[in-house]
């Protein structure tokens, strides 16, 4: 008797159908996986066997053999012992073979037949809309997930009998839903860090206003205890909310990395991703022997937080310039080669020293002249590039720190952000682009023109003070960020004068 | 060049034997040159040297390796000035182990008014700025700064010093054909224009951190005073003042804000008994007597604060930024709270304001006056 079951395989973030072809055949008892399966999908068989026995049926003793087709690409993780199993069952006659026609199947089975929930179920439910496939069989752990996809049943399964019972039409097991709006309403009210938490710094703030609103990577340089890490958590909250399309990509990231906690249906809050100065360079960008996303993935459309930037190995920040650039991280192996999106805000911060009390007056710093020129130089270069927004973080004072007067909510920062977001999107509609970060040298000709005030501020600007030619740019995407938050359509001077005052590192820093 | 230079440049550079001991020797013999005829006997009987100095003394390398320094004096443009020199300064030779021999770039003269500046290398914008004022003012006063032309503060004297037209000295811890710190190539040219570079070391030594204490000795011994503008609780420039008391020499100190870590060593020093400095006047007031000492140069003595020069031209921001700004620090969020300007505005005022040269952003986006 031959079977054919449904699944689907993964690659990157995106899933592709497999076919889990079951054959039995009359010979000496035996039972083989083909198909390019690797370890956990070949232990599959024990976890089948035991599984098909203890839900009460009988496994036959005769020459099995599985076939997941396309026989040329790799198959991994636990996701097809329920397709394996089914497809056995329906070999043998217990499963009527219609069933399969339209349903898609994943799952991990336990020896006792019970389903258990595995990752990628997201782009699963997503390859099964897209190929036209009305329902999909998951773990229920992993239900809640697949259920944002419109046009595909979701129908979760506790275990194999229930499937067994459920494929016969004797029990009606009812399709989870999910609404994108129910939640996206919830959301509102957890509550997150949020701006007015941080008294002072009024200058930083307005940094991060600045960087959130244009997609600028910022670098914040200051003393330990200046609230470098505490500003850098609050971000998300001033990112424009998500809208559905969004909080699917990153669901589908965590979905295929395996981090979607249960029962959860999608990603709602922008992701932190705040990495500790120790990751390797494949942590940061993604791969492995099985190629899973890095954290600047995990980061996308979110904030990407790497506190003490100079101490992440050289080796790690090299690799971070592409993905940084170009959006999406690309893993190249011998026989494929896998993307990851990455567009993420970078938010960075570092000392101004080894020990960081260089710029303190209070505290006394013990490094050389020499070890402060160096602790910064290791940034200089390609990484520094990509990052346009430069701010010294200062100490704060008691007396700012007992300022009685509360900050200015997150919220009141979003809707500026939102307006400034909305200006962009309108002016770059036309280019495949989404905010003035991303902007060519090309576009920024385009649209950063300069009066003759702002130019002739900029040109005076560049004489007196040292700025360097790599600025140029960098100045002028922000100052187009500041204007637009301003709502004035043309650059004006104060906007230039305002995005000069983000070039830190470029004023010669030390003297 | 004098037919008994090269004796001396041999007996000065002679290794392992002290100043103090080396002066003794020429007070015994008269000149380097019977030093250098004299045998064992000659040596030992002086009753100075142990068997080591005199050993170094007999040994053919340092007879050899005079001519290569001489050679490299020329190539180099050094002149040397011995203690017999008419040039050699008369103030160092009063102190207790004045140099055999100066190397000397640029001219220096024997007597000549002169105030030794010394401090941190790792200044703060409070001390560069009073350092640089001081400094001018000195000069204007027809008096010769001198200082050691490390980072920090000592840059700032010897620029303070030459942006008035005046002289200045730097006093080298190395050789005087290498440039330490090397950034400082271009003030090294200017300072030899103006006034001299002058070390004890021969050309081709290198700067070694064992040389700078020794070095400071020759900075205070060649002025009649030395001020202390930034000093550590444990820094050089403390023991430069401590030569400088041995030696006989004024210490002024600055005072600083008592919290700075910069200003614990001055502050000290002003506890000690130090003269606090407030004004290039208070120096002014204490050298005025001595002989040489300028007196037709008049000055407008004001203080730092009625300095600040606040041009009409200004707007009414710009203006009310100006008269808060001082030499002390400021951020921007203090700018912003104390004068409530809103931000952006306040970004545009202080570019300009430092466009035009009034004020100056400093490490970790503090804001001083210029002056």
């Amino acid at each position: 008797m031959l079977s054919k079951v449904t699944s689907c395989g993964l690659s990157g973030i995106d899933g592709y159908i497999v076919s889990v072809e079951t054959d039995i055949s009359n010979g000496l008892p035996a039972f083989d996986i083909v198909g390019l399966a690797d370890i956990a999908v070949r232990e599959a068989k024990e976890r089948v066997r035991a599984a098909i026995r203890n839900s009460g049926f009988e496994f036959p003793s005769r020459r099995i053999t599985i076939n997941l087709a396309p026989a040329d690409l790799k198959k991994e993780g636990t996701s097809y012992d329920l397709p394996i199993a089914a497809g056995v069952l329906s070999a043998t006659g217990i499963i009527p073979l219609e069933f399969f026609n339209n349903s898609l199947l994943c799952g991990e089975l336990s020896l006792d037949g019970t389903l258990r929930p595995v990752y990628g179920v997201l782009p699963k439910t997503i390859a099964a809309r897209d190929n036209e496939i009305k329902s999909i069989v998951v773990p229920p752990e992993n239900a809640y997930e697949a259920a944002v996809v419109k046009g595909v049943r979701v129908i979760p399964v506790r275990n194999l009998s229930e499937l067994v019972l459920y494929a016969k039409g004797e029990v009606e097991i009812i399709p989870v839903e999910e609404e994108w709006d129910k939640h996206a309403a919830n959301g509102e009210n957890e509550k997150e860090p949020d701006f007015s938490d941080v008294r002072g710094q009024y200058h930083v703030k307005r940094a991060l206003e600045v960087a959130a609103a244009g997609g600028h990577n910022l670098l914040m340089i200051g003393s330990p205890g200046s609230g470098k890490t505490m500003l850098a958590r609050r971000m998300p909250s001033i990112l424009p909310d998500m809208t559905f399309d969004e909080a699917l990509e990153v669901t589908k990231i965590y979905s295929v990395a395996g981090l979607l906690p249960p029962e959860t249906s999608l990603v709602r809050k922008r992701p932190f991703r705040a990495p500790h100065h120790t990751i390797s360079s494949v942590g940061l960008v993604g791969g492995g022997r099985i190629p899973r996303p890095g954290e600047v993935s995990l980061a996308h459309l979110g904030v990407l937080f790497l506190d003490e930037l100079p101490e992440f190995s050289k080796n790690a920040l090299e690799v971070l310039r592409q993905p940084l650039e170009d959006g999406f991280a690309m893993i190249s192996r011998i026989n494929a080669s896998i993307t990851y999106p990455c567009r993420t805000t970078l938010v960075a911060a570092a000392n101004p020293c080894k020990c960081g009390n260089y710029l303190d007056e209070t505290r006394p710093c013990n490094c050389t002249q020499q070890e402060v020129r160096n602790y910064l130089g290791k940034l200089s270069g390609p990484l520094l590039d990509r990052i346009d927004i430069q701010v010294e973080v200062p100490s704060l004072k008691y007396n700012e720190l007992d300022e009685q007067e509360p900050s200015e909510p997150s919220s009141l920062i979003k809707k500026r952000v939102n307006a400034a977001r909305a200006i962009q999107q309108e002016r770059l509609k036309n280019n495949r682009i989404y905010c003035n970060s991303q902007m060519t040298p090309s576009m920024i000709r385009r649209f950063c023109r300069l009066d003759k005030e702002s130019s002739a501020l900029l040109k005076e600007a560049f004489s007196r003070l040292n700025l360097t030619a790599r600025s140029y740019n960098r100045i002028l995407k922000v100052a187009r960020t500041i204007a637009d938050l301003d709502g004035t359509p043309e650059i004006e001077a104060v906007h230039i004068a305002e995005a000069i005052q983000y070039r830190a590192l470029d004023r010669s820093f030390f003297e | 060049m004098n037919s008994k230079l090269r004796e001396w440049i041999w007996f000065a550079n002679l290794k392992g034997i002290i100043t103090r001991k080396k002066n003794e020797l020429l007070e015994l013999f008269g000149t380097p040159a019977l030093i250098y005829e004299a045998d064992a006997i000659a040596l030992a009987k002086t009753g100075i040297l142990n068997r080591e100095n005199i050993e170094a003394i007999l040994s053919a390398e340092p007879r050899k390796t005079v001519d290569e320094t001489m050679e490299k004096l020329v190539l180099n443009n050094i002149s040397v000035i011995t203690q017999e020199d008419e040039a050699y300064p008369e103030l160092l030779k009063n102190i207790a182990d004045p140099p055999v021999c100066l190397y000397v770039k640029g001219n220096i003269e024997r007597e000549e008014m002169s105030i030794g500046i010394v401090g941190s290398r790792r200044a703060s914008g409070y001390g560069i700025t009073t350092t640089k004022k001081i400094s001018s003012e000195l000069a204007e006063y027809g008096i010769c700064v001198i200082s050691g032309m490390a980072r920090g503060i000592d840059t700032a004297a010897h620029h303070g010093a030459l942006s008035s037209g005046g002289r200045t000295i730097a006093v080298f811890g190395c050789g005087l054909d290498i440039v330490y710190p090397p950034e400082n190539r271009r003030l090294m040219e200017r300072i030899i224009e103006n006034g001299a570079v002058v070390s004890e070391y021969p050309p081709g030594t290198i700067p070694a951190p064992h040389h700078f204490p020794v070095r400071n000795r020759i900075v205070s011994g060649m002025s009649i005073g030395i001020l202390v503008v930034e000093a550590g609780e444990k820094s050089g420039s403390l023991i430069t003042a401590q030569l400088a008391l041995e030696q006989g020499r004024d210490v002024y100190a600055l005072p600083g804000n008592v919290i700075s870590i910069n200003s614990r060593g001055t502050n000290k020093l002003i506890q000690d008994g130090a003269k606090l400095i407030t004004s290039v006047y208070d120096i002014i007031d204490e050298i005025r007597w001595y002989k040489n000492f300028r007196k037709n140069t008049v000055l407008d003595l004001n203080d730092f604060r009625n300095r600040k020069k606040i041009p009409d031209s200004l707007d009414i921001e710009e203006q009310s930024v100006m008269q808060m700004l001082s030499v002390e620090p400021l951020q921007i969020d203090e700018i912003h709270n104390r004068l409530s300007i809103e931000l952006q505005l306040l970004h545009r005022v202080l570019l300009s304001l430092e466009m035009k040269g009034l004020i100056r952003r400093e490490a970790g986006g503090k804001y001083i006056i210029q002056i």
